[in-house]
């Protein structure tokens, strides 16, 4: 799976090509716009609340977890244990961001939105739960850090290493 | 004490200048050599380390550019903020331990000398020297605006000093500046970036609480304020939309490991193991300190739809504003004195690597030797920068955040191939990294400069990125492994 998690990433990447390539052909270019009374506070545009942009938000916003979680992986290496994490954490995000996006969906029908923790409900998706779905990764990697980034044996390695490049430089000079 | 508000700010604000220019007497004296001016030994502690990445971080990009972009578009910017578990992931996964290992085999006194060698390439050093340059000047003078806008604020208010022009403001701002950096180097940044850290959480708490209670009703009722306006606003898009909020995600999330004013700082610690500690360190300094970013920006915000606080000219002076109107005197002062701070410990570390650049490693790259004598151009060098960067931000009138955008686009779009993946892919390699920056940089640079906007707000830094990654990733795919240095490979393998 490690050796073929490079290309895979380069076919994410291409995806992520694709799906912007479609957004600026199809899409116009559209200036900010001003608040009508108060000059530096924008509003919002109701072109950018179309269906098919929050369908494509939503596939872009998938891509790129599974773009942040593929990456993660690259760099623990072949012989981190405990990789399953990844997958639980990458799943649990993904759903977080669906759930805001499908909250979101709704939030702008409502005449008085709920509120969470004094935020709209797709605000605090936003808010609480994409801020804190990925510590699950910084979790497993400050818990685990002696079995899976830097073990003892790997320091003892390591320290070799480096005495060996010295001994090596002492000897050209 | 209120009618002394804004003499008490201003000596807040001067005592402030007083400790930086302290502290870089006192670094100039531990400052003997380039190595001391560009790494400060390899000699810091975790708690140092980590309140010193968090701080580079953030800076007056988040303490005034931040705040500003809120009360302008709305729950937009935040996703700047909320990139920062999966970004922090990143640093802490992708780069802590491996620029940490690095740094000991190397021995680099800069980031472009740890690429050169797991590159085995001149040609790439001086393509990472040339991509931190240009990045240099577009973050640099944000944070040079940042300084001049909060100053220029603050004097305006007193009327013994009456107004005066931003230019004026800015050749004030960088003259304290350029003291502190050419004196200090590296090792006044990061011990000035501990005590401003340090600041910055706590005035970020206070300021806070005081913005709850500066709206009647709390945050609940700012919320509802902002709805009954426009409710996309408070949305989690705000009035960006998906796509435009998506795309800083993306460029936000993965550019953090591609600042080299803050990595380079990874490579600064005493003991190796220290990388367990000191990204989980800097993500507490950096949440509690954004509380700052959200909550002045939504308060001012309400404020103005409400009626009770004048419409802002320039969303910038939302902070300012704020804490000149509604926070306590000496909360008011503190907290300025830990903006300039912020501002200008995060602009010594762009001198720093600047400089770093100028005289080590273009040298290097060219004639395969640093210049005579480093530590007399490195200073020189350094002032010259922030010249270059004082005029870029007098010619383009984009807000602090934008420019900010901007330069940190410019160092992603560079260095997150080369170093955040490259550094972990022993199959990446020389030519990837070159043309990968080329890219990167052509693009960003070719739709900044060229005023080009994007559909659906969609950012060209992020755009930037996609491609330089793809290109990375397809050139080194579909080239030949490269032979890498043997030790190099044996700790890209740890």
């Amino acid at each position: 799976m490690t050796k073929r998690l490079p290309a895979f990433i380069f076919g994410l990447l291409l995806t992520m090509c694709v799906v912007l390539g479609i957004a600026l052909l199809v899409g116009e270019v559209t200036p900010n716009r001003s608040h009508l009374q108060y000059a530096a506070m924008d509003r919002s545009d109701p072109a950018l609340q179309e269906t098919a942009v929050a369908w494509l938000g939503w596939v872009l916003g998938v891509l790129e977890i599974v773009f942040f979680v593929s990456c993660l992986v690259l760099g623990v290496g072949r012989r981190a244990r405990g990789k399953r994490v990844f997958l639980l954490g990458g799943l649990v995000y993904a759903a977080v961001f669906t759930a805001l996006t499908v909250t979101d969906a709704w939030y702008m029908e409502q005449d008085a939105p709920t509120l969470v923790l004094s935020f709209p409900v797709p605000t605090a998706w936003m808010l609480y739960g994409m801020w804190a779905a990925p510590l699950i990764f910084m979790a497993w990697y400050w818990i685990g850090f002696d079995r899976n980034i830097l073990t003892p044996e790997d320091m003892e390695t390591f320290r070799g290493i480096v005495q060996d490049r010295r001994n090596r430089e002492e000897g050209e000079s | 004490m209120e009618g002394a508000r804004n003499t008490i700010v201003l000596v807040c604000v001067g005592l402030y200048m007083v400790i930086c220019i302290i502290v870089g007497v006192w670094a100039l004296r531990r400052t003997r050599s380039s190595r001391d001016f560009f790494m400060a030994g390899r000699d810091l502690g975790v708690f140092v380390t980590g309140i010193a990445v968090f701080s580079s971080t953030l800076s007056g990009f988040g303490f005034v550019g931040g705040p500003g972009l809120v009360y302008r578009m709305g729950m937009s910017s935040i996703w700047m903020v909320v990139c920062t578990g999966i970004g922090f992931s990143f640093s802490a996964i992708l780069l802590a331990k491996r620029l940490r290992l690095f740094a000991e085999v190397c021995d680099p006194v800069s980031l472009p000398d740890v690429v050169a060698v797991r590159y085995r390439s001149e040609s790439a050093r001086f393509m990472t020297a040339i991509a931190i340059l240009l990045g240099v000047i577009g973050y640099l003078a944000a944070q040079i605006k940042a300084m001049a806008t909060v100053l220029q604020d603050i004097v305006s208010r007193n009327s013994a000093i009456g107004d005066l022009s931003l230019a004026t403001c800015v050749v004030i701002s960088c003259a304290v500046l350029v003291f502190y950096c050419v004196t200090g180097g590296i090792i006044a940044s990061v011990y000035t970036d501990l005590f401003q850290g340090l600041v910055m959480i706590v005035a970020a708490i206070l300021v806070f609480f005081t913005a709850m209670h500066a709206f009647p009703g709390g945050f609940a009722s700012m919320s509802e304020t902002i709805m009954a306006d426009d409710p996309a606003a408070m949305g989690p898009w705000g009035t960006l939309g998906v796509l435009g909020c998506l795309s800083w995600y993306f460029l936000f999330s993965l550019g953090g490991t591609g600042q080299p004013h803050i990595i380079t700082k990874m490579m600064m610690n005493k003991r190796v193991r220290d990388a367990r500690n000191i990204i989980p360190v800097s993500f507490l300094g950096y949440g509690l300190s954004a509380l700052l970013w959200i909550s002045i920006g939504l308060v001012m915000r309400a404020l103005v739809l409400q009626g009770t606080h004048p419409s802002l000219d320039n969303p910038d002076q939302a902070a300012p504003q704020f804490l000149q109107t509604y926070a306590h005197p000496i909360l008011s002062g503190v907290v300025f004195a830990g903006l300039f701070a912020a501002i200008m410990s995060t602009a010594d570390g762009f001198l720093n690597i600047a400089a770093a650049a100028i005289v080590h490693d273009i040298p290097r790259a060219i004639w395969g030797k640093s210049l005579k004598r480093e530590l007399l151009w490195a200073r020189t060098a350094t002032v010259a920068t922030a010249v270059v960067a004082a005029a870029f931000c007098l010619m383009y009138d984009d807000l602090v955040a934008l420019l900010g955008a901007f330069g940190w686009g410019t160092f992603a779009v560079a260095l997150v191939p080369v170093v955040a993946i490259g550094f972990n892919w022993k199959r990446a390699t020389a030519l990837a990294a070159n043309v990968s920056m080329a890219v990167g940089l052509v693009t960003i640079f070719t739709l900044k400069l060229g005023g080009i906007n994007l559909p659906y707000h969609i950012d060209g830094g992020a755009v930037a990125l996609v491609l330089s990654l793809t290109v990375f990733f397809g050139i080194s795919l579909f080239s030949k492994p490269p032979k890498l240095d043997p030790d190099v490979e044996k700790v890209m393998e740890i």
